[in-house]
């Protein structure tokens, strides 16, 4: 065995298990059974000449092969799943934050740059890695202050927003905090055909709320979430098709309510969980357990402070990620919390009922050598799971930066896709998802 | 009803009883080594695990026709690799290889230990069957004679497409570095 041939059978079985075991959908068998001997065998007495015949059966032949190729080139039923949404396989598209300059000048001959971290956004299939759309702020805005994906993966929403170039000595842009957030939706077809269009919100946003936002599973509801600490917070969801839009609120003192993309509604499109970050006047974010409230959209009421709140036990940072099917929270547990003169961090990703609240295991553990890391910054993040929560894709869960793959109980899969592994990179060298923009432009699936 | 076609109906929902269990088994023992390797040919887990259903719809469909179950696996995998083929033929999908982005240096040395991405984007760019064999000898485990049984080609062209899929993949990974 040459070390080539070593190499191609080592890295065609670590790429095949990117399918993983209990991943594969049921056998679908057709509905009329085999059939059986006798009858393909029975002959039917020749009524034409030889000639038709060979044509009938060259066409017969070329139809059978049109139909074969349908057969095989179209899309296939997933596996049913609550809200009609497949968790079983792996999500078909990613979105990522591209950085950029928006702003380059000369000064007495310094050179003066400033860029954003998300000056446009690229969507790929995650199959092969194809672009399958490039999203560009219209202008006058040149950047995005957050976007999420629908579990479905066929919905996209962006918020774009402006910066502006600071004239007071500053040499560099500023977000542009009074000019309202421009919201647009990607659809894709099943066909793959792409759709950007505006999406005009019943209420005005600008960047100076540091709105987060939520897709529903099937896509055809928006969830906003904004305010608190010190004002009013808000959560708002929005049905896209119509513009309605129900509301909930809690006066001061409540928490800001935050939404974390996928990780935020269940699989039925019902129940929405929002996390809790308690931001100071001074602006720093209180340390303390993470407290996720379950808002039950389906029930009557306007009082955000009268839904469920469950409290993680030795959980940090201020969100977590509900699964799919209702029954689990999983966010940052525990952890040696960085300190001055401390060169050793550590933490684990931890799975908790949404029932109690209790740890029910831990999904994953880091540790950070020579470089402290503030917990509230959740230094692992989920940023998809299947129905159960059984099977993650987690960002950095040994702590390595620009490590993305798949969690299946404590295997660990890299996702091979250079995209990923790179946003992730950027989101976590700049604060681990939230930037000054406040808003979450890491990536989304 | 004709008391004719109501024995042919029965007939078939007995051997449909027989062929669901039977074909159910093979599907639980062998469906998911079967999606990676549609998945090692095709590049996409959709079509991958499409193309095997096709092919164990296909074989239940023939189950009575089949004289020896026992060698269902080898039936049902050369659907799997005919299914593969037609799927790339149909849609005009050759499997691109990952696009690698520009970044600097230090983002590069991050990306520089993905020696895997790089050799299934090269295995990709082989043409279906240089690809089949190399799945087939190197991922699957199948001795040179079983490789031709699946590829319906003989011993020899085996050997020699095999030695050619090796010479350009050992190419292609050297431009590379």
């Amino acid at each position: 065995m040459t070390p080539l041939e070593d190499r191609l059978r080592a890295e065609l079985e670590a790429e095949s298990e990117l399918i993983e075991p209990g991943s594969i959908p049921a056998l679908r068998l057709p509905a009329q059974g085999p059939r059986p001997l006798s009858r393909l065998r029975r002959r039917v007495p020749r009524r034409w000449p030889a000639w038709i015949t060979a044509l009938a059966a060259a066409a017969a032949v070329t139809a059978v092969i049109f139909a074969i190729a349908y057969a095989v080139s179209r899309p296939g039923p997933k596996p049913p799943a609550p809200g009609g949404v497949s968790y079983s396989g792996i999500p078909s598209y990613y979105a990522y934050a591209v950085q950029g300059s928006t702003f380059s000048r000369t000064v007495h001959g310094t050179q003066y740059g400033d860029g954003v971290i998300a000056r446009y956004v690229k969507i790929r299939a995650t199959a092969n890695g194809k672009v399958v759309a490039t999203v560009s702020p219209p202008a006058p805005y040149n950047a995005f202050e957050s976007f999420t994906g629908a579990a479905s993966d066929r919905t996209f929403v962006f918020a774009a927003q402006r910066y502006t170039y600071d004239k007071t000595g500053n040499e560099r842009y500023k977000q542009d905090q009074k000019t309202p957030l421009k919201f647009m939706i990607l659809r894709i077809t099943p066909s793959g055909r792409r759709r950007l269009s505006a999406l005009p919100l019943p209420e005005t946003l600008t960047a100076a709320q540091n709105p987060t936002l939520a897709l529903s599973p099937d896509g055809t509801k928006l969830a906003v979430a904004y305010g608190g600490s010190g004002k009013t917070a808000v959560v708002q969801v929005i049905t896209l098709a119509t513009s309605q839009m129900r509301q909930w609120v809690s006066p001061p003192p409540a928490a800001t309510p935050v939404l974390t993309g996928l990780g935020a509604w269940t699989s039925d499109g019902r129940v929405l969980a929002v996390g809790q970050m308690f931001i100071e006047p001074s602006g720093v974010i209180r340390s303390g357990p993470t407290q996720m409230r379950l808002l039950d959209t389906a029930a009557p009421g306007t009082n955000l402070a009268a839904s469920k709140l469950v409290t993680l036990r030795g959980a940090r940072g201020f969100s977590s990620f509900i699964t799919p099917d209702g029954t689990k929270l999983i966010g940052g547990y525990g952890g040696i919390p960085a300190r001055p003169g401390r060169t050793t961090e550590s933490g684990a990703l931890g799975v908790y009922s949404v029932r109690t609240g209790a740890l029910l295991r831990v999904a994953a553990r880091w540790q950070l050598h020579g470089r402290g890391v503030l917990p509230s910054k959740a230094r692992q993040m989920v940023a998809w799971s299947n129905l159960s929560g059984s099977r993650l894709i987690v960002e950095t869960p040994h702590g390595r930066l620009g490590e993305v793959g798949f969690l299946t109980g404590d295997k660990f899969t890299p996702l091979p896709l250079p995209h990923v592994a790179l946003a992730a990179l950027l989101t976590a060298m700049n604060s681990g998802g939230f930037q000054t923009s406040g808003g979450y432009v890491g990536f989304a699936w | 009803m004709t008391p004719g076609s109501d024995g042919a109906d029965s007939g078939a929902e007995d051997g449909g009883v027989d062929a669901d269990q039977a074909v159910t088994a093979v599907y639980q023992e062998h469906a998911l080594g079967l999606t990676r390797l549609a998945f090692l040919m095709l590049g996409d887990r959709q079509t991958a695990e499409d193309v095997v259903q096709e092919a164990f719809c296909g074989l239940y469909r023939a189950w009575d026709r089949i004289s020896d179950h026992a060698n269902a696996l080898g039936y049902v995998r050369i659907s799997v690799l005919n299914g593969s083929r037609s799927a790339l033929r149909s849609t005009r999908r050759v499997p691109r290889p990952l696009a690698v982005p520009a970044v600097a240096s230090a983002e590069a040395t991050m990306l520089a230990t993905e020696e895997r991405r790089e050799t299934v984007a090269a295995l990709r760019r082989l043409p279906s069957r240089q690809r089949e064999a190399l799945v087939l000898r190197y991922y699957a485990d199948l001795p040179e004679q079983e490789t031709a049984l699946a590829m319906g080609v003989s011993l020899g062209t085996v050997k020699s497409t095999t030695s050619r899929a090796l010479a350009a993949l050992g190419r292609m990974l050297q431009e590379e570095l």
